[in-house]
């Protein structure tokens, strides 16, 4: 009886055993076998990837599209000189030029006054102007300076005023449009020590 | 003040590389210009700033250039602001805010919501009450008379003048003063009184009481120079002046009460006008025989002044009459002396005889006498050989200088003629404040008396200045009545001549200016042109290089395209492989279990077939249409959409080259026509200044002749004057001898020896 038991309690000892290793046997196998299957899934990805690309053409797709975009460019600029230049055209062909008048007012004057002023339009030469008293009291009573007045070509034109305000320097630089067949106004008015334009157009109040 | 902007940039613009140079100009200054400004000098940078379009507002445009020629009146431009405000008048489109329907306009644009600060003041102004003053200004600054009166009439029935009415009424009194008109004066007094703000003005009540002075009203006279005086001011020393006068009432039994006043006032008047009352009290001093009272007022009057000649004489006449006889022949032989083109000079070398004679010196009165007679007789041959020619060419002469003016001054020995200058009836000041509606200034200049120091001067700087050999005391011997009439209204059609001249130059070169700016912008045109061409040049060479580009890409394009293919046709041969698989298998495991196949897996078994099936023909249709698949992809998508823009940007680029082409014939044959004729608006220009040449040629001659016809009267009075005088001298001499033969030999020796050193007057 003793002896039985010892034989089986030795067998079920092996048996454990054996059944422990088998265990383990499995956890390594199935171990090896995730890795394995993470390899295949890595490859799998890249595979997924590189047909990706071949079937995207990115490098290509870049390439084109700045092309694209540089042409785009280019064609907007044409369209934008073909169309102001044939407004610009029509206009002389029609005879129907534009007149631009540049004043200068003064609504207030701080201490100091109003010394020297320069304006340059189309950066085209500059005109120098100084006022006496009396001119200055004629601009605070609402005279104005005609600084500027010729006839231009109906589109857009720069006007750089400088002036001394009170005894510091004073500058604006404005572009306005001067509209075709029409007298195009802009007044520098000097306001609360700056210089605050304005522009506005009127019909046939030019002699020319 | 500065020349016109337009002048400047026109000058700059025609100039060769004005572009960098005006730019590097304006980069130079401002460092300068900070820099002379003090240690407060800041620059305040500003960047270019790009205006929204303007607005379109007729009214503000007709006011800025009001206040324009505001500016140009106030910078003593008169001609610039009349070219402006006549060719404003005459505009019915500038000005058509004026009509009903300009009206409603603005209206609607008020309506609309006025942005800029001005336009609300501007619309409250009226425009043509605003003009019409302003070209009243303006005519009445270059003494155009006529053109301003009727402006004047014209401003009176616009409704929003009222404001004007003070200081166009004090020019219209002056010009009814001038012309005698003292009625009109002293009716446009009583309205420029009730005009607001005319109470205050102390010019029109100063002509209120000299008009009412010359009717004889001297009450009414007193009235208005109490006002002045009230007031204060410039006028109000005058005023006194006239009050003491007029005190006297026409009666010079007053005149003690008026001298009493006219004292007191000599004790404070400093002055050409100190001068004025120290000369009026002498004469009146004079002729109420208070004599020594007068040679004191005489005595006042500087040496060196205006009206020293005058006060000479009246302190000779006055000695002479208080028997100081030393003194009256010195004064007297002082005046011949020192001013020999007056007509009293002869007068005066008489009394110096006469006082001579009565001073006890027979011998030497008969010596000066003689002398005076001889010298007399010797300038009346002069005068006689005169040829009419000379007389002729002198007329021309101070026609051509525009001093006969001068011939026709009928009281500048008497030292009784004020001159009242523009500025009296309104200086710049005045203008302005009357523009903006505030308060008027003071006034700061008097009247000027005109003197014969004036005459000379003006004389002096005459061009083309007279021929010595032209007998100057011509201009002195006073002017036939009805010469010096017509004088007026020649000399006024004149005067208005001119101004049409100077106007229809400005006119001329305004226009010639205009076209320089045309001319100047057609310029701009072609060089636009040529900037364009570069900047189209660029472009095409961007779409140049897009199409090599392109080009080169297609290599790589096919590869990726052959590259795409090839990849989905192996997934395509792949699905069908495993579909074929599929199928093997399910037919062979139907094969194995024929006869026991359950319905459920028979069904599964079908469904299995099916799926294989369906892969299969998916893969035949994506085979089918791979290629048009491809097609589709991005990059092929795009390739072909650049191609599509490299054919419209090729057509853009021939359609701009076209228009660039198209613009520059246009400005090229525009150029040429503009430089070859002048526009007709400058024909019309010069035909105008053509036809106020004309006019003017026409009013010089009338002027000429007038003139030339009156120095001839003059010289044939003169000649009378000069024989009744050496007949005189010749009567003295005789009187002189007869007393000295009459005289002990002893006294008459030591008197002739006295006499002899005065021969020569």
């Amino acid at each position: 009886m003793w002896e039985n038991q010892r034989v089986y309690e030795e067998r079920r000892a092996q048996l454990v055993q054996q059944l422990h290793e088998a265990q383990s046997e499995l956890s390594e196998l199935r171990s090896d076998r995730v890795r394995v299957e993470a390899r295949v899934d890595n490859i799998f990805a890249q595979t997924l990837e590189q047909r990706a690309r071949t079937l995207l053409m990115s490098p290509e797709q870049s390439a084109l599209l700045q092309l694209d975009s540089m042409l785009a460019s280019a064609q907007s600029r044409m369209q934008d000189q073909r169309d102001r230049m044939q407004a610009l055209g029509d206009a002389v062909r029609r005879r129907s030029g534009a007149v631009l008048v540049v004043l200068l007012g003064a609504d207030s004057l701080p201490d100091g006054g109003l010394g020297a002023v320069r304006v340059v339009v189309d950066s085209a030469g500059a005109i120098d102007r100084g006022y006496s008293p009396l001119a200055i009291e004629a601009l605070q009573r609402g005279a104005v300076d005609e600084i500027y007045r010729g006839e231009v070509l109906p589109t857009s034109h720069d006007v750089w005023i400088i002036a001394t305000v009170g005894g510091r320097q004073v500058e604006r630089r404005v572009s306005v449009a001067a509209k075709e067949g029409m007298v195009t106004y802009l007044q520098f008015s000097v306001r609360q020590g700056q210089l605050v334009p304005s522009t506005w157009t009127s019909r046939g109040t030019s002699p020319f | 003040m500065d020349q016109p902007g337009y002048v400047a940039i026109l000058k700059s613009r025609l100039e060769a590389a004005t572009l960098a140079l005006a730019t590097l100009a304006l980069a130079a200054w401002i460092p300068l210009a900070a820099q002379s400004g003090g240690s407060d000098a800041h620059v305040v940078s500003g960047l270019r700033v790009e205006l929204p379009p303007p607005d379109s507002s007729q009214r503000r445009g007709v006011d800025a250039e009001l206040r324009i020629a505001l500016f140009d009146l106030a910078a003593n431009r008169p001609l610039a602001a009349l070219d402006r405000l006549e060719w404003l008048r005459s505009s019915s489109l500038a000005m058509e805010l004026d009509s009903g329907r300009g009206a409603a306009r603005a209206a609607g644009a008020r309506a609309a919501g006025a942005r800029a600060a001005g336009a609300g003041e501007a619309a409250r102004r009226s425009s043509r009450a605003d003009l019409l003053f302003l070209l009243a200004e303006s005519y009445s600054r270059l003494g155009m008379v006529g053109s301003f009166r009727e402006v004047a009439g014209a401003l009176e029935q616009t409704p929003g003048a009222e404001r004007y009415a003070p200081v166009v009424g004090s020019r219209l009194m002056l010009d009814a003063y001038r012309r005698g008109d003292f009625a009109r004066v002293r009716e446009l007094a009583r309205s420029v009184r009730a005009a607001p703000g005319g109470e205050l003005l102390p010019l029109p009540s100063l002509l209120d009481g000299l008009a009412a002075y010359q009717q004889g009203r001297y009450a009414e006279s007193r009235a208005a120079f109490a006002r002045v005086r009230a007031e204060g001011g410039v006028y109000a020393p005058y005023a006194q002046l006239m009050d003491a006068l007029a005190q006297m009432g026409g009666d010079t039994t007053r005149a003690p009460e008026a001298l009493g006043a006219l004292h007191s006032l000599a004790q404070v008047a400093t002055g050409a006008f100190g001068d004025h009352v120290r000369l009026i009290a002498a004469e009146l001093a004079y002729e109420s025989g208070q004599y020594e009272s007068a040679v004191a007022s005489a005595r006042g009057v500087g040496a060196g002044t205006g009206l020293a000649p005058q006060a000479l004489l009246a302190r000779g006449w006055a000695l002479y009459r208080n028997g100081d006889l030393a003194e009256a022949r010195s004064a007297f032989a002082e005046f011949a002396a020192k001013y020999p083109l007056l007509p009293e000079r002869d007068e005066a070398r008489l009394m110096a005889g006469q006082a001579m004679l009565e001073g006890g010196n027979a011998a030497g009165a008969e010596g000066y006498f003689q002398a005076m007679a001889d010298s007399v007789a010797l300038e009346l041959a002069a005068l006689r050989s005169q040829s009419p020619a000379r007389l002729s060419e002198g007329a021309r002469t101070l026609v051509a200088a525009r001093a006969a003016g001068i011939a026709f001054m009928s009281f500048p020995r008497d030292g009784k003629t004020l001159a009242f200058p523009e500025g009296s009836a309104g200086d710049i000041s005045t203008m302005l404040a009357a523009f903006q509606g505030s308060e008027m200034p003071p006034a700061r200049g008097g009247p000027h008396i005109v003197s014969v120091a004036d005459i000379e001067r003006r004389l002096q700087t005459a061009e083309p200045k007279l021929d010595a050999s032209f007998p100057r005391r011509l201009l002195y011997t006073p002017a036939g009545k009805e010469s010096a009439q017509s004088y007026a209204v020649r000399a006024q059609q004149l005067a208005d001549a001119d101004v049409r001249v100077a106007l229809a130059e400005y006119g001329v070169h305004e226009q010639v200016e205009a076209n320089q700016m045309r001319i100047a912008a057609l310029e701009e045109l072609q060089v636009i042109v040529a900037l364009h061409e570069k900047r189209l040049s660029s472009d095409a060479a961007v779409v140049a290089a897009t199409r090599d580009s392109l080009a080169a890409m297609r290599t790589v394009l096919a590869r990726g395209r052959e590259r795409v293919r090839q990849a989905v046709l192996a997934r395509i041969s792949e699905t069908q492989s495993m579909a074929a698989r599929n199928r093997f298998m399910i037919d062979s495991v139907r094969g194995s279990l024929e006869g026991n196949l359950a319905a459920d897996d028979a069904e599964t078994l079908g469904l299995e077939a099916q799926t294989a099936a369906s892969f299969d023909q998916l893969a035949s249709l994506v085979r089918g249409g791979l290629d048009a698949l491809v097609q589709r992809h991005p990059v092929f998508a795009t390739a072909d959409s650049i191609a599509g823009r490299l054919r419209a940007a090729d057509s853009l680029h021939r359609q701009v080259r076209s228009v660039l082409a198209a613009d520059s014939v246009a400005a090229g044959s525009l150029l040429a026509e503009l430089r070859a004729a002048e526009s007709a608006r400058t024909t019309a220009a010069r035909d105008a200044l053509a036809a106020a040449q004309q006019e003017r040629a026409a009013a010089e001659r009338e002027l000429v002749a007038l003139l030339d016809a009156d120095l001839r009267t003059r010289a044939l009075s003169l000649a009378g004057e000069l024989q009744r005088d050496r007949e005189a001298a010749e009567y003295g001499s005789a009187n002189a001898a007869f007393f000295r033969a009459i005289e002990p030999a002893g006294g008459t020796e030591a008197r002739s020896g006295a006499g002899e050193g005065e021969r020569t007057p």
